[in-house]
C-alpha cells in the first residue's frame, strides 16, 4: 500500500511537470511556435508528397495502424491524424482524394470524422463519400489484408503508415517499394522500426511520430510538446544519472 | 457550442478517470460506470466502422465496380461467419475449428510472406540507405543477434563466452528504455493536449 | 492619336468620345469656317445617295470637296462682298461728300492702305484656310479609308455563315432562317405580310418574326447611327436601285437588316458583319457591284476561314455559336458535370525487372528449409545455461501448488500461434501436472478458437475461455474490480489480485504493455509472467529489469531451454534445426548485401578515376 501511494504521487508529480513544461512552452512559444524546432525530415517530405499527389492528380494513402479490439485508442494510435487532416484539406477538390484505412473501429470513425470536417469547412459536403475513411481490418492480419489493396492502387502519388503499426506491415512497405511509391511511416513498435528501417521508407523514429502536427507546422499545441518532451527528456537524463550515482554511492539501495 | 462540447466531454472524462485512479476507493465505483461507458462506446465504433465497411463493399458490387468479386466474397463470408456464429454459438468447437481452419493458413501465409520480404530487404538496405552510423550498426547488430538466436555458441558452454552472450543480450535492453521513456513522455504530452483541449483527434 | 479637347488626353483617331472623361469629341470633326458658312448649310439637301455617289466617284472627293468647297466659298465671298460693295455705293452715292469720292477713287486705284502686311496677313489668312480647309478634307478622307481598311480587315477576319443553298433554294433566305431560329417559339396563325420585292419564302416566315421585328426595328435604330459612324459605301449600294430597293424592303428590311445586325450590331465590326450579312439578302445582287468597288468580299468570296459557325441544325435556341466556341462550351459542360466525380486514374508506368531478386531469395530460402525439414533429422536440445528471465519464470512456476490459480491471457494472432504453442504447450502442461487451477481469458476475439488450440496442443482438458472486452479498457477494469462485481469483468474471472500468477501469452508489444502499465500497478510484481513471440524479447527486458515482471521466455530458443528446465519436452512439431537454417539464410543474406554494396560502391569509384 506505501508502495503503491508512492507510484502515485510520483506519477502526479510527472503529471504536473510534464503540465507546467506545456503550459511555459505555450507560453513562451506563442508568436513563433514552430521556431527553432527540430524538423522531422520524413514528414517535411510527407507535405511535398502532398503537394506532388495533388499536381499529378494521384491519390495518397495513409495507414493510421491497429488497436485492441473495442477498445479507445492509446496516444500512439492517434499519431496519423494530424497527417491526415492536412493530407485531407489540401485533397478536398483533388482529381482523386486521400484515403484513410484503419485497423479498429474508432480509429476509422476519427478518421471518417477528420474527413468529412475538412470537406464541411470547405463547404464541398457534397463531394465527400465515407470511402474516404474505411475499417481495413478488425484485426492486425485483416487490416494487413485490406491495405495491401489499397497501397496497390494503381494511381497512388505514396503511402503513409503512422500509427501503431505491427512488424507485419513490412509487405505493405515492400509493397510500396516495388511500386516505386515513397512511403513514410512512423510507428511506436520497435519490432515495427527495426523492420521498417531495412526498407526505403522515410522512418520516423521514436517519439517522432507522435509529432507530426509540430512536424508539419499545423499544430502549434503540438509544436509545443515537442519543446516540453525536450524539457522533460533531459529531466529524465538527469534523474536517471543521479540516481545511478545514488545507487553507486550507496545511498539507494 | 458544438465545437466545445466535446473538447469538454473529453476533458472530463480524462480528468476523472485520473482523478479516480489518484484518490481510489472514493471514486471506484464511479470509475467503473465510466469504463464501462468507454468500453460500449468503442465496441459501437467498431459496429459502425464494420457497417460502413459492409456498405461499401455492397456499392462497390452493384456498381460494378472493378474488384467487385473480392466484395462478394468478403461479404459473404461475414455473413457465413455471422450467422454461424449466431446459430451455433461462439462456444461451439465446432465452429470455432472450423473459423481456426480458414484463419489459421492465411494469417501464417501472411507471416511467412513476411520473412520471405524482410530476407529481400536485408539484401537490399544497404543499397537503398547507404553507408550511414544507422545502417552500420543496424547491420552488425542483426549479424550479432542472429548468431547468438543460433543457439550454437550458447551449447559450447565456455564461460567467458557465455558472459560475453549474456552482457550481448542486455545491450537491446539499454535502447528500447530510451525508446519506451521517449514514446512514454510523448504519450503523457498527448494526453495532457487532449484533456486540455488542444489536442482534438476527433477533427473539425 | 487625337487630343480631348476637355481632358487634354490622347484619344484613338477614330474616336467619337473620350475614353478617359467621356466627353464628345465631334468638335475635333468640325470643319473651322464651315459651320459659319451659312451658304454650304443651306444648300440644297443633299440625299444620301447623292452623297454616296459623290464618294464612289473616282475624282478624289477631297478634290470634290475643297473645289466645291472652294467655289462655293469663294463665290460667296465674292457674292457677298458684290453685295456688300454693290450695297454701299448706292447708299452713299446719295449722301457722300465729295472728299469722299476722291478717296474712293484713290483706294481704286492705289493699293490697299492696310499696308503689305495687312494683305500678306489676309493672303495668308485665305491661303491658310484653303489649307486649312484642304487639310481637313483630307484627314476625312484618310480617316474614310482607315475605317474602310479596317472593316476590309475584319471582314476577312469575320468568318463567312454557311451558304444554306437548299434553303435558298426553298426560298428562305439564310438571314430569314437565322431570326427564326432565334425565336423557335411560334405563335400560331401569324404571318408577314408580303412584299412584292420580297422571296415568297417570306410566307414562310413564322408569326414570332413581328416580334424580332419590333426588336429588330429598335435595332434598325441603333444601326443608323452605326450607319452615321461608318463608311456609307460599306453599308448600302449608292446606286437608285439600291436606295429604292431600301426603300421598297423598308417595313422589313429594316427589320430584316436590323435583324441580321442584331447579333453583328454588338460586336466591334457590325458593319463588316452588315456588309457581310446583306449580300445574302434579298437585295443582295443590287449591292454586289457596290460591294465589289468597295472591295468587300461578295458573296461566295473564296475566303476559306478556319473558324465557320456551327451548322443551322446545330445552333442553339438563343446563341448564334462558332464551333470551338461550342466545343469549348461542351468541354466545361462537360468538366463540370464530372465534378466531385471520381476521375479513372492514366496507369502509372510499372517498373518491370526489379523484383527478380526477390523470387530468387524466396525460392532459396524455401528451398532451403523445405531440404532441412526433409533430410536433417531433428537433434536432441542440448543443455544450456537459460537466460536469467528466463530463469526467473522457472522459479516462480516452481513455487505453484496444488489449487493456486493461474489465469492464462491469449492476446496472439494466428499468425503467431504455433510458435506460441510452442512455448506456452510444456508450461501448461506442467502447471496441470502441478494441479493448478488454470482460467483461460482473452482480449481478442481470435483467443476464443486459438485457446482450443492451444488446450489440444498442449494435451490438457479443454476448458471454457472468457472473453474481456474492451481491450486495456477491460484490462484496467479488471484490476480495479476489487469487489468482484464489475459488468465488463466476464462470469467466472475473479479479481486479478486473487491469482496467484497471471501468465500472459503475447505477440505484441502493445498488449504487453496494456498489461503492465495498466493492472500492473494494481498488481504485485510477482504476479506477472510472460511468454512472448521472439521479437519482444528486446521490449520485455527493461520491464523485467524494472521489476515490472516475475519472468519471461520470449522466442523457440527459450521456450525450450524452458521446457528442459521444468522436464517438459518440447512440442515434437518444433522444427528447431528448420529454423536454425533460416537464421543461417538470412545471416547469409545480409552478409551479401554488404559485400554487394562494397562492390557497387568501388566498381563506381573506378568508373570514375578513368575520368579524372
Amino acid at each position: 500500500m506505501n508502495g503503491m501511494i508512492t507510484l502515485d504521487l510520483l506519477a502526479l508529480a510527472i503529471v504536473s511537470l510534464a503540465l507546467l513544461s506545456l503550459a511555459i512552452a505555450l507560453l513562451t512559444s506563442r508568436k513563433h511556435p514552430y521556431r527553432n524546432l527540430r524538423k522531422n525530415e520524413a514528414l517535411l517530405d510527407a507535405e511535398k508528397l502532398m503537394h506532388e499527389a495533388a499536381e499529378k492528380g494521384l491519390r495518397l494513402t495513409i495507414g493510421l495502424g491497429v488497436n485492441q479490439v473495442s477498445s479507445a485508442p492509446a496516444p500512439a494510435n492517434l499519431a496519423g491524424l494530424p497527417v491526415l487532416r492536412l493530407m485531407s484539406r489540401r485533397s478536398v477538390f483533388n482529381d482523386q482524394p486521400a484515403q484513410a484505412l484503419a485497423g479498429d473501429g474508432a480509429l476509422a470513425a476519427l478518421g471518417q470524422l477528420i474527413v468529412r470536417g475538412k470537406y464541411q469547412n470547405a463547404l464541398a459536403t457534397e463531394l465527400f463519400k465515407p470511402d474516404f475513411g474505411l475499417l481495413a481490418g478488425a484485426t492486425p492480419y485483416a487490416y494487413l489484408a485490406g491495405l495491401l489493396p489499397e497501397v496497390n492502387y494503381r494511381a497512388n502519388a505514396g503511402v503513409f503508415l503512422l500509427g501503431s503499426q505491427r512488424p507485419e506491415t513490412i509487405l505493405a512497405a515492400s509493397l510500396a517499394e516495388q511500386k516505386d511509391l515513397p512511403l513514410v511511416a512512423g510507428t511506436d513498435d520497435l519490432s515495427a522500426q527495426a523492420v521498417l528501417l531495412a526498407t526505403n521508407a522515410r522512418l520516423c523514429l521514436g517519439e517522432d511520430a507522435l509529432n507530426a502536427g509540430a512536424a508539419l507546422e499545423s499544430d502549434p499545441g503540438a509544436a509545443a510538446s515537442v519543446r516540453a518532451q525536450d524539457w522533460l527528456r533531459v529531466l529524465a537524463v538527469l534523474g536517471l544519472l543521479a540516481g545511478a550515482v545514488l545507487k553507486l554511492l550507496g545511498v539507494w539501495q | 457550442m458544438k465545437k466545445t462540447i466535446p473538447i469538454l466531454v473529453a476533458a472530463a472524462a480524462a480528468l476523472f478517470i485520473l482523478a479516480a485512479l489518484i484518490l481510489g476507493e472514493p471514486l471506484a465505483g464511479w470509475l467503473e460506470i465510466v469504463l464501462n461507458w468507454a468500453v460500449i462506446v468503442a465496441s459501437a465504433a467498431l459496429l459502425v466502422a464494420i457497417a460502413t465497411l459492409i456498405l461499401t463493399h455492397l456499392r462497390n458490387i452493384v456498381r460494378g465496380k472493378r474488384g467487385f468479386i473480392f466484395s462478394i466474397i468478403l461479404i459473404s463470408t461475414f455473413l457465413v461467419s455471422f450467422i454461424g456464429a449466431l446459430v451455433l454459438g461462439v462456444d461451439n468447437s465446432a465452429y470455432l475449428r472450423w473459423v481456426a481452419a480458414i484463419q489459421l493458413p492465411l494469417e501464417t501465409s501472411l507471416l511467412g510472406l513476411a520473412a520471405l520480404v524482410m530476407t529481400a530487404a536485408a539484401l537490399q538496405i544497404f543499397r537503398s540507405r547507404g553507408w550511414s552510423l544507422l545502417t552500420l550498426t543496424f547491420g552488425i547488430s542483426a549479424l550479432v543477434f542472429l548468431v547468438i538466436s543460433l543457439g550454437l555458441l550458447q551449447a559450447l558452454n565456455i564461460p567467458v563466452l557465455t558472459t560475453v552472450i549474456n552482457y550481448l543480450q542486455r545491450l537491446p535492453m539499454i535502447g528500447a528504455r530510451g525508446l519506451l521513456i521517449g514514446i512514454g513522455i510523448g504519450a503523457l504530452l498527448m494526453g495532457l493536449r487532449v484533456v486540455l483541449g488542444l489536442e482534438r483527434p476527433w477533427g473539425e | 492619336m487625337i487630343l480631348c479637347p476637355h481632358c487634354g488626353k490622347e484619344n484613338l483617331p477614330q474616336a467619337t468620345r473620350c475614353v478617359h472623361c467621356g466627353e464628345d469629341l465631334e468638335e475635333l470633326f468640325r470643319i473651322e469656317g464651315m459651320e459659319d458658312n451659312s451658304a454650304l448649310q443651306e444648300e440644297p439637301d443633299i440625299s444620301v445617295a447623292d452623297l454616296l455617289e459623290s464618294f464612289r466617284n473616282d475624282s478624289s472627293p477631297k478634290d470634290e470637296e475643297t473645289r466645291s468647297a472652294d467655289s462655293t466659298g469663294q463665290a460667296y465671298v465674292s457674292d457677298s462682298g458684290a453685295e456688300s460693295n454693290a450695297e454701299m455705293p448706292a447708299e452713299e452715292e446719295e449722301q457722300a461728300p465729295e472728299w469722299l469720292a476722291r478717296i474712293r477713287k484713290r483706294a481704286q486705284q492705289e493699293e490697299d492702305a492696310a499696308g503689305e502686311l495687312t494683305r500678306k496677313g489676309n493672303s495668308l489668312d485665305a491661303a491658310r484656310s484653303e489649307d486649312h480647309r484642304g487639310r481637313v478634307d483630307e484627314e476625312f478622307a484618310n480617316w474614310i479609308g482607315r475605317i474602310r481598311e479596317n472593316a476590309r480587315r475584319e471582314n476577312l477576319l469575320m468568318p463567312k455563315p454557311a451558304i444554306n443553298s437548299a434553303a435558298s433554294e426553298e426560298g428562305v433566305p439564310e438571314w430569314l432562317r437565322k431570326v427564326r431560329e432565334l425565336q423557335p417559339e411560334a405563335e400560331d396563325g401569324e404571318q408577314f405580310a408580303e412584299e412584292p420585292a420580297e422571296e415568297p419564302a417570306v410566307e414562310e416566315v413564322e408569326p414570332e418574326e413581328e416580334q424580332g421585328e419590333a426588336a429588330a426595328q429598335d435595332q434598325a435604330q441603333e444601326t443608323e447611327s452605326v450607319v452615321e459612324q461608318t463608311s456609307p459605301e460599306e453599308i448600302l449600294g449608292d446606286t437608285e436601285p439600291a436606295a429604292e430597293a431600301v426603300s421598297e424592303l423598308e417595313p422589313e428590311p429594316e427589320a430584316e437588316s436590323a435583324g441580321e445586325k442584331a447579333q453583328p450590331a454588338d460586336e466591334e465590326d457590325s458593319d463588316s458583319g452588315d456588309a457581310e450579312e446583306l449580300p445574302e439578302s434579298a437585295a443582295a445582287p443590287q449591292f454586289a457591284p457596290v460591294l465589289e468597288e468597295l472591295g468587300l468580299a461578295a458573296d461566295g468570296a473564296a475566303l476559306e476561314l478556319d473558324e465557320k459557325p456551327a451548322s443551322s441544325e446545330e445552333l442553339s435556341a438563343d446563341l448564334l455559336l462558332l464551333r470551338r466556341q461550342k466545343e469549348n462550351a461542351q468541354i466545361l459542360m462537360n468538366l463540370i458535370g464530372e465534378e466531385g466525380r471520381g476521375i479513372p486514374p492514366a496507369k502509372t508506368q510499372r517498373v518491370s525487372g526489379r523484383g527478380w531478386y526477390r523470387l530468387i531469395l524466396g525460392a532459396f530460402l524455401l528451398l532451403v528449409l523445405a531440404a532441412v525439414l526433409v533430410f536433417v533429422p531433428e537433434a536432441k536440445p542440448k543443455q544450456i545455461e537459460n537466460p536469467a528471465p528466463a530463469v526467473a519464470l522457472k522459479d516462480v512456476l516452481d513455487r505453484l501448488a496444488s489449487g493456486d490459480k493461474v489465469l492464462v491471457v491469449l492476446e496472439y494472432q494466428a499468425a503467431t500461434s504455433p510458435e506460441l504453442e510452442q512455448i506456452a504447450a510444456p508450461v501448461l502442461r506442467e502447471l496441470e501436472t502441478r494441479g493448478a487451477e488454470l482460467q483461460f481469458l482473452t482480449t481478442h476475439p481470435n483467443g476464443l478458437w486459438l485457446a482450443d488450440a492451444l488446450m489440444r496442443a498442449a494435451e490438457i482438458p479443454t476448458r471454457e475461455t472468457a472473453f474481456l472486452a474492451g481491450g486495456r479498457l477491460g484490462v484496467l477494469a479488471a484490476a480495479l474490480n476489487s469487489e468482484g462485481n464489475s459488468a465488463v469483468i466476464p462470469a467466472g474471472i475473479e479479481e486479478l489480485q486473487k491469482y496467484d500468477l497471471i501468465l500472459l501469452l503475447e505477440d505484441s508489444q502493445t498488449d504487453i504493455q496494456n498489461w503492465i502499465e495498466q493492472a500492473g500497478p494494481w498488481l504485485s510484481a510477482s504476479k506477472l509472467g510472460v511468454l512472448a513471440s521472439s521479437q519482444n524479447e528486446a521490449l520485455l527486458l527493461p520491464y523485467y529489469d524494472a521489476g515490472q515482471l516475475a519472468g519471461f521466455a520470449a522466442g523457440t530458443l527459450q521456450g525450450r531451454v524452458l521446457a528442459q528446465a521444468l522436464d517438459q519436452a518440447p512440442l515434437t512439431s518444433a522444427p528447431s534445426r528448420a529454423f536454425q537454417a533460416g537464421l543461417l539464410v538470412m545471416i547469409a543474406v545480409i552478409l551479401l548485401g554488404i559485400l554487394s554494396k562494397a562492390e557497387a560502391d568501388s566498381s563506381a569509384r573506378h568508373s570514375k578515376e578513368p575520368e579524372a
